[in-house]
């Protein structure tokens, strides 16, 4: 269970590795957390609670509170909680997954140290040690007083909007649904041919609103906006300075109350593989169906809320033009499901419809 | 004494600060109080492998990317609206 132990402000976190046979010890390293998308999940996690239709969501960090692992028992962590109001045990809840990312760097320093073989499994554990007094940060200059957001959670029904609509992807349990309509996938498929070797993307915008049947909380696509003033490449895209400056305005301009939601790109793996023998290009595991570390660094810096989404638009001779979703989930980019909407009158058309739709149930 | 108070925000919108600038503040370089924003808002400055992020701050009132070498007090004027804008790949 977890107690009053505070882990993300004056503790080390450190990851121990072992290998496969979870019995030998390779080494401790510790390890540098970001903490914020784990806050940005349990202010969101506050908002679906809720039955307003206004949400507020503060900024800044929150307190991570230990929870002790049942075995090892403390220092030991098998997660931590994130209370945002309220009793502490009745707050999100983070597993040890929250630091794999982290524990696959530590990996590959233990590689580089020769502590680890490259390509070696390894398990790991977490566990934490107290600081003699807390991390010490630049002083601060200005007395800087974040902003909370105000959400405005639209008044809509998911059943009417469930009418012809298609899931894409998988829907894991908790993930909040995210309607999008064909259209605009059309028109990131369109952009992509367009630009085509180059990456190509532009932000997605919407509203979330909460569904008139049961309060839950859902995210609704209404447009995108292609970014322009990017420095594209076949393998990346720079949104640049006069990128925000340019899409801040054309939101604005569009007088819609939209929130950017998030963001799309494209993959052209094609491209990647033109010059590749042909029947290599076909069992190519450069699919596009993935989200690099750029991509990551990119979500987690503009769109670190929890509800934020991230589309890639992959062109691949493996797997054809697909729709890969990834957005937050407990703390974590994951891949994600998403319903198109009007999937069924876009079949016919040149390019495919989304990949992997099936009917909604 | 506050001398005035700017807003600053993210380029999605998602988060934003106040800062009340001091007298004493005027003196300051506007890199000074970015600094501070950004760590507020918990924006990086470096990405996992400690490379360093570019950021912009945008002087709405001037349409201007303002120098992070610039004096507040000479930059910036009350109820300013200051946007920052990462330079940043997707891969």
């Amino acid at each position: 269970m977890s107690d009053p132990t505070i882990i993300n402000h004056d503790h080390t976190v450190i990851v121990e590795v072992y290998r496969q046979d979870a019995t030998t010890l390779v080494g401790q390293v510790p390890i540098d957390v970001d903490w914020l998308p784990a806050a940005e999940c349990a202010r969101f996690e506050a908002v679906r609670r809720s039955t307003e239709g206004a949400a507020v969501l503060g900024s800044g960090s929150l307190d991570a509170h230990a929870v002790w692992h049942e075995t090892l028992e403390k220092p030991y962590v098998s997660g931590f909680r994130v209370p945002v109001d309220g009793d502490v045990n009745d707050a999100p809840l983070f597993g040890l997954d929250y630091f794999k990312t982290q524990a696959h760097k530590a990996g590959s320093k233990l590689v580089e140290s020769g502590d680890l073989q490259e390509g070696e499994s390894f398990s790991y554990l977490v566990y934490v040690q107290a600081r003699a007094s807390e991390k010490p940060r630049a002083g601060r200059r200005f007395a800087v007083e974040s902003d909370t957001q105000t959400l405005a959670l639209r008044g809509a029904s998911r059943v009417e909007l469930d009418d012809g609509a298609a899931l894409c992807g998988e829907h894991a349990e908790g993930d909040v649904p995210v309607y999008v309509p064909q259209r605009v996938l059309d028109e990131t498929a369109d952009a992509l041919q367009r630009a085509g070797t180059d990456e190509t993307g532009g932000v997605l915008v919407g509203h979330l609103c909460r569904d008139a049947d049961d309060g839950g909380v859902f995210g609704h696509v209404t447009d995108q906006v292609p970014a322009p003033h990017t420095e594209a490449s076949t393998t990346k895209l720079t949104f640049t300075p006069q990128t925000w400056t340019a899409l801040d305005g054309i939101v604005r301009m569009r007088g819609e109350g939209e929130l950017m939601l998030g963001w799309w790109h494209t993959h052209p793996a094609r491209a990647w593989c033109s010059q590749c023998p042909i029947e290599s290009r076909m069992k190519c595991p450069r699919s596009g169906e993935f989200f690099s570390e750029d991509d990551a660094l990119l979500h987690r810096t503009v769109f670190s809320r929890a509800y934020s989404l991230a589309l890639v638009v992959s062109d691949s001779y493996a797997d054809g033009l697909t729709y890969p979703m990834f957005g937050w989930r407990r703390g974590r980019i994951e891949r994600r499901g998403f319903h198109v909407i009007g999937a069924a009158s876009s079949a016919e058309r040149s390019t495919q419809p989304a990949s992997g739709v099936a009917q909604h149930a | 004494m506050v001398a005035m108070n700017v807003q600053v925000r993210d380029v999605s919108g998602q988060k934003s600060a106040r800062v009340p600038v001091g007298d004493r503040d005027l003196d300051l370089t506007v890199g000074q109080m970015l600094e501070d924003v950004m760590d507020d808002l918990d924006l990086p400055g470096a990405d996992s492998n400690g490379r360093p992020l570019v950021w912009e701050a945008r002087l709405e009132r001037e349409g201007r990317n303002l120098h992070v070498a610039e004096r507040v007090g000479d930059a910036l004027a009350d109820q300013d609206q200051v946007m920052l804008q990462p330079s940043i790949d997707a891969g």
